[in-house]
């Protein structure tokens, strides 16, 4: 900073000395010399103060500056108007910066069509394991199941099980036992939790969470035969427990369902019973309440269950039912 | 270990001598059952710390162990040299052999497979820092990059491509390394298939194949599993797209073609089984070059076990496997717990090592804890196989995948009935593959594969039907002395060796 307050100072000076010359007896070499020194000097000041991306050429800055204070005597304001002007229109072109242009290319694919709907159905996926002889197909229906839910997944996988190609049956067994092996997880991390947990209604709700992680088992397929009832005598222990302490209409719906499943109609109508005793909507009930009336051949009973029920939206199954047990 | 030159350069992967199981067996066998050859080993693995000691004591005809890791921390610093047209020629080359990796319909042809394993990994022909750095590896790169992926992003693309190919370096080296021998003999395709085509092809070596199990077959599965592989489609929804992601098919077509290159490049091909002849006949294996030769046990062995059998039967029913995904251990647990509710003393014991899939054993044994079956199902470790077998009423095997597995010809052996999973050879073992080994009846049950129902009813049908149980045993016994003893494959191998040493020579 002391060096520019300086040369701005010897600057200024210099100048003085020079305009003192031309007034006086003009000494013209002297002049000239001093008004050099100061153009030299404030040209040095300038570049200081210039912005950075102004001073990638040091020397042709200085000297752009330098002239511009060296001959604005001469030239004026109208060579300052000129050269700028020009300057401004005609930049230099700088020859290191190199830019090459490229077409865009041509794609040599074209993209995938993705659509909004599914290319084929369960009951296509079905078919195509069925029926398909190249085993190819039969792996691409494998493969198209992994994109779908679990409960419609599940019967896919379970086919896929049965097919004759090595890889096809590997492929499905892997998917089935990823899905599993998640449900297994989380039971062990529930039962670890249940374990250390005694207060209530925390206890509660856990168990009635791991209730519904066995029933998922048993209501997803994973689960069949003597394990099948197995798990679902977990669910219905575990939410038997729950009920004790924290008495919610879910539950006692949950465990009419676990009931059904169990084919302990008596009980299960006796949950069901209680749910809509515990405040739940009838309309939700009902369905169930059909369904175990139609396990104990109390048919009468079915059709007033589902006359009962609000019409249900076009196509869904209840509406088929519905329609069916029409009197 | 002696300092003879080996006549036999056993090429394994990921098995003998440093993890146990069905393959090991066999090979440790093999070793040991023609002592007048002399075998030095190649070891391939993928990173040291997944291997732990030698599970083996390596019998005196094995001259030498060599072991090599595909996937090593590279503290190189070596830079390639820049310049587009640096090694141009040779990149040009590069892309000419990852076409046929790209593609795999054709096996790499035999000039360009030798030209692979003389030039890559060398100073002057392309070593793995013109492959990681140099620009004319990045034009290659790229200009695959954008002509034929069509979905995956660049930065996925990139390293999959570096992932992928990186191991090639690697067995061209060691390729390069390995000692003059008279055959060199792999006991898989995958690496160390390559690594034998590309010996052989250099060095003008016979090159024999077994195939246990049908590498590519497994690979193949296991890639399309594989949640590391990132797929863009898996986030369009709900779309049932039955394509896989670019990523994974370049990973598919990678294993394929060195399966298929494999099956070009060697003299013979074996498999266990006629079901696996077939699999390798339909992926490349010319049909004249692919025979069957099942594995054998040494039935002696068991007689003793035979003689210790208790005069009841025991309630018991073991699986002797390793503990991971391929065998279904958890389709075995279910099925005990299915069987209890007819035999509820029935026991389940899985015998074998489990530190291999120690995740997988964690969700068996969480399995068991959810089915509350702590004291009826029973993780035993590695056991003296002839120890066990006389407490065993049954010998199951619930496997999802199999060639011929040696367990059941054991258990045989040694008197007790199998059941097993319809998968592999385990029909032809359990029910006879020929008219005259029908005729010796039945050694044992089979039933479909994923299904504890089905396991559980017959394993609660062989347990209380005495009657039955002696028939399966007898049956047992007389196949497995008169069609697997182990005799009968040491003579195999040996004429197989002997043909194609001598016909070299």
């Amino acid at each position: 900073m002391i060096i520019i307050i300086v040369a701005a100072i010897l600057g200024c000076i210099c100048q003085y000395f020079a305009l003192v010359e031309v007034l006086e007896t003009p000494n013209w070499f002297l002049a000239i010399l001093l008004h050099a020194i100061a153009s030299i000097l404030f040209a040095i000041v300038s570049y200081v103060f210039i912005p950075k991306k102004y001073k990638t050429t040091p020397y042709s800055s200085l000297l752009l500056m330098f002239l511009l204070l060296f001959t604005l005597p001469v030239l004026g304001i109208i060579g300052v108007v000129v050269a700028l002007t020009f300057a401004l229109c005609k930049p230099l072109k700088n020859d290191e910066i190199e830019i090459e242009e490229h077409k865009i290319p041509e794609l040599p694919f074209e993209a995938r069509a993705i659509s909004a709907n599914p290319t084929y159905s369960i009951g296509g996926l079905k078919a195509i394991l069925k029926h398909a002889s190249e085993p190819n197909k039969r792996l691409s229906a494998v493969m198209a199941a992994r994109h779908m839910s679990d409960s419609q997944a599940i019967p896919i996988l379970k086919l896929a099980l049965k097919d004759l190609e090595d890889d096809i049956r590997l492929l499905a067994y892997s998917t089935l036992d990823g899905k599993e092996t998640k449900l297994n997880e989380k039971i062990s991390l529930y039962q670890q939790e249940i374990a250390v947990t005694t207060k209530q209604p925390k206890l509660s709700h856990l168990q009635k969470q791991l209730a519904e992680l066995y029933w998922e088992l048993s209501y997803l397929g994973l689960a069949q035969g003597a394990l099948r009832k197995y798990v679902l005598e977990k669910a219905e222990a575990l939410a038997e427990q729950s009920i004790e302490h924290v008495k919610t209409p879910a539950t006692f719906i949950f465990l009419g369902r676990i009931s059904l499943a169990l084919d302990k109609y008596e009980i299960a109508h006796e949950y069901l019973l209680k749910a809509t005793e515990f405040g739940m909507a009838r309309r939700h009930v009902l369905p169930y309440k059909a369904e175990v009336a139609f396990c104990m051949n109390k048919f009468d009973d079915c059709k007033r269950y589902l006359k009962e029920l609000p019409e249900q939206p076009k196509g869904s199954e209840l509406r088929h039912l519905q329609e069916y047990w029409h009197e | 270990m002696s300092n003879k030159n080996a006549d036999i350069l056993l090429l394994l992967e990921g098995t003998y001598p440093y993890v146990r199981g069905g393959v090991s067996s066999w090979v440790h066998q093999i070793i040991e059952g023609l002592p007048h050859y002399n075998f030095e080993l190649v070891f391939i693995g993928g990173a040291p710390e997944h291997y732990g000691e030698i599970q083996y004591t390596l019998p005196e005809n094995v001259t030498k162990l060599h072991v090599h890791y595909l996937v090593e921390n590279d503290t190189s610093e070596i830079k390639a040299k820049h310049g587009v047209k640096y090694k141009k020629e040779l990149f040009d080359f590069w892309q000419q052999l990852q076409n046929y990796f790209r593609d795999c319909n054709e096996p790499i042809p035999t000039e360009l497979l030798k030209f692979a394993f003389e030039t890559l990994a060398k100073k002057d022909g392309i070593n793995e820092a013109d492959f990681l750095y140099s620009e004319s590896s990045w034009q290659v790169l790229t200009n695959y990059y954008s002509t034929f992926c069509d979905e995956s992003s660049f930065i996925d693309f990139f390293w999959s491509y570096r992932n992928l190919y990186k191991p090639l370096f690697k067995i061209a080296e060691i390729a390069r390394g390995l000692p003059k021998v008279k055959l060199i003999h792999s006991i898989s395709t995958g690496y160390a298939g390559i690594l034998g085509s590309g010996a052989s092809v250099i060095s003008d070596t016979p090159f024999l194949l077994t195939e246990h199990g049908i590498y590519t077959k497994e690979r193949k599965i296991d890639l399309i599993q594989a949640s590391w592989i990132k797929e863009s489609e898996q986030s369009l929804g709900k779309n049932l797209n039955t394509e896989m992601g670019f990523i994974r098919r370049m990973w598919i077509s990678f294993f394929e073609q060195i399966g298929r290159t494999t099956y070009q490049e060697a003299d013979k091909i074996i498999s266990l089984y006629d079901g696996n002849r077939q699999r390798q006949i339909k992926d490349g294996a010319a049909p004249e070059k692919a025979f069957v030769v099942p594995n054998g046990i040494k039935t002696v062995r068991f007689i003793e076990a035979l003689d210790q059998r208790p005069k009841q039967i025991p309630p018991v029913v073991g699986l002797i496997g390793r503990v991971v995904p391929i065998k279904d251990i958890k389709t075995f647990i279910r099925a005990i717990k299915e069987a209890q509710s007819i035999l509820p003393e029935v026991e389940g014991w899985i015998i074998g090592p489990y530190e291999e899939d120690p995740q997988y054993y964690k969700e068996c044994e969480l399995l068991v804890g959810s089915l509350d079956l702590q004291n009826s199902v029973k993780f035993l470790g590695m056991q003296d196989i002839t120890k066990i077998l006389p407490q065993l009423g049954i010998v199951a095997l619930t496997s999802i995948s199999e060639a011929q597995p040696l367990v059941l010809l054991e258990a045989m052996a040694a008197g007790v009935p199998v059941l097993a999973s319809d998968v592999g050879s385990c029909r032809e073992i359990i029910e006879g593959g020929t008219d005259e080994d029908r005729a010796l009846g039945k050694a044992g049950e089979v039933v479909p594969i994923a299904s504890p129902s089905e396991t559980a009813k017959q394993i609660s049908n062989m347990l209380t039907n005495e009657q039955a149980w002696l028939e399966y045993q007898k049956s047992g016994l007389d196949r497995v002395q008169k069609f697997y003893d182990e005799s009968h494959m040491f003579a195999r191998y040996d004429k197989l060796y002997k043909d194609t040493i001598a016909w070299l020579e």
